[in-house]
């Protein structure tokens, strides 16, 4: 008779399930599939020489406008539904920065009418022309909405605050790229590009404002932060539209006098990997500061 | 770190509002900025004839000999360039402005597409000097045969005052749309010329 041993399971080790959607997996998800169609469409459109009836052509960039906000419902959002603990206002803030760009930012904008006057300016003077218009009113928006919203009641970890901040941005960048798709006759390729240089500038630079929100939730926080962070982000909100204008027009030579849109998709993609990668690593270092400290304390 | 119902510090509170102080600074600011930049001007001399003024600093400036003494245009103004020119047409001694405004009438309504003369005042320049203007119409057609483009219309004024053994005509020419929008840029030159 042949015995069996007889063995024993080892304990497993209960990990701990994440409660949250993690943000920035989902926002650099959404910022490749993006870049992707983008550039997809771009290059698509170039190499079948494709010719659309031009209310198609509208249509089509129409629905364009829309594709960060659906690209944001499908990734982050349905992400955010299947977390433990989902964020709950984020459908709210989203309205709420497509409301503040539609309502504020597009007719301010047109007062200012920066493109008439700053586009023969100097280099330093766009920077400081777009830094003072149309950059601060856009990151000054968003920082409304998130602080008259739910700043008090939704920003637990720096990760909500990040959340929010870019559920305003797609908001905020839905509404820009609807007035920008009613207001401009262009070749779908060329719309789809630039409506996803504005939505990838908003969401890249809208992190920022997240960020230091957070820091206003601390009672000792120092005064200027607040400020500082608009107006970094008012000041990249600049440097993308005047950077971009330069990269667009580089590839003119003697032979040709045309410019390359594809070419500003460059500064979009700069924004989205620096800024991501700067505010991801400062939100972790910053959270396991925190921590320490807490662990010192007990 | 919940902050529903707690009170906000003095510093958070400070913060807050410095953002706001800020955000509305720098965007009233912006408006002075644009202003600063539209506005803005360098200055031209011609010792020669005798004329200094000052003209956009964005737009171009062409000398033009005997042609015009000064030609500014505004390069960002497209289809057609606003345009400031001035020049200096020799006159006998009992001249008088309406005879040059008859000249140039003459002169363009043979050279200008379906010109049209719209009416003629009196007028006195910022500097005191009298003259009389005239404000006339006519279609431009771009040269080039290549850019198929449809005749544009263009409103324009001319102003002349009289010097001694000289006409000064001064004109504006701008796409009729634009006419009175653009048309801060001639009084502002008008403003700083001198003769």
């Amino acid at each position: 008779m042949t015995s069996r041993p007889y063995l024993l399971t080892p304990q497993r080790e209960e990990s701990e399930r994440y409660p949250y959607r993690r943000v920035w997996r989902t926002a650099w998800l959404e910022a490749l599939l993006l870049l992707a169609i983008a550039a997809a469409l771009a290059f698509g459109t170039r190499l079948i020489a494709l010719r659309l009836p031009a209310d198609l052509e509208r249509a089509l960039s129409f629905a364009y406008a829309l594709l960060p906000l659906s690209l944001w419902l499908s990734i982050s959002y349905t992400a955010e539904r299947r977390a433990l603990q989902p964020r709950r206002n984020l459908l709210a803030v989203l309205a709420l920065g497509g409301l503040a760009a539609s309502g504020v930012a597009v007719p301010l904008t047109s007062i200012f009418a920066a493109e008439e006057w700053l586009s023969t300016a100097s280099g330093l003077n766009r920077i400081i022309g777009y830094t003072l218009t149309v950059g601060m009113v856009h990151a000054f928006l968003k920082y409304a909405v998130l602080r008259y919203s739910v700043w008090r009641t939704d920003f637990n970890t720096r990760l909500d605050a990040v959340a929010y901040a870019m559920a305003a941005a797609v908001g905020f960048a839905t509404a820009l790229n609807i007035h920008f798709a009613l207001t401009n006759t262009l070749s779908l390729a060329s719309a789809a590009l630039r409506m996803t240089e504005i939505a990838l500038a908003q969401i890249a630079i809208s992190p920022i404002i997240g960020f230091v929100l957070y820091e206003l939730r601390k009672p000792t926080v120092f005064v200027l932060t607040p400020l500082l962070g608009v107006l970094i982000a008012a000041l990249f909100n600049a440097l993308s539209i005047v950077i971009r204008a330069g990269l667009i027009v580089s590839g003119i030579s003697r032979t040709s006098t045309a410019n390359n849109a594809i070419y500003g998709l460059g500064m979009a993609v700069f924004l989205v990997v620096v800024l991501f990668s700067a505010l991801s690593f400062l939100v972790r270092a910053a959270d396991e500061r925190e921590a320490l400290r807490a662990g010192e304390v007990r | 770190m919940r902050l529903d119902d707690a009170p906000l510090s003095l510093r958070q509170r400070l913060a807050n509002y410095l953002v706001i102080i800020a955000a509305l600074a720098a965007i009233t600011y912006g408006f002075v900025y644009r202003e600063s930049i539209i506005s803005a001007t360098f200055p031209f001399v011609n010792r020669e004839a005798g004329i200094s003024a000052r003209y956009p600093a964005r737009w171009l400036l062409d000398e033009g000999g005997s042609r015009f003494v000064l030609r500014a245009q505004d390069p960002a103004a497209l289809p057609f360039k606003t345009t400031i020119r001035l020049q200096l047409i020799p006159i006998g001694s009992g001249a008088r402005p309406a005879d040059i405004l008859d000249l140039l009438d003459i002169d363009r309504a043979a050279r200008l597409p379906a010109y049209r003369s719209l009416s003629r005042t009196p007028t006195v320049l910022p500097g005191g000097q009298r003259g009389q203007q005239m404000i006339y119409a006519y279609a431009y057609i771009d040269p080039n045969p290549f850019l198929q483009a449809e005749p544009i219309t263009v409103r324009a004024l001319d102003l002349v005052v009289l010097r001694t053994g000289q006409a000064v005509v001064i004109t504006y020419e701008a796409k009729a749309d634009v006419f009175e929008k653009h048309k801060h840029y001639f009084d502002a030159f008008l403003r700083s010329l001198t003769f």
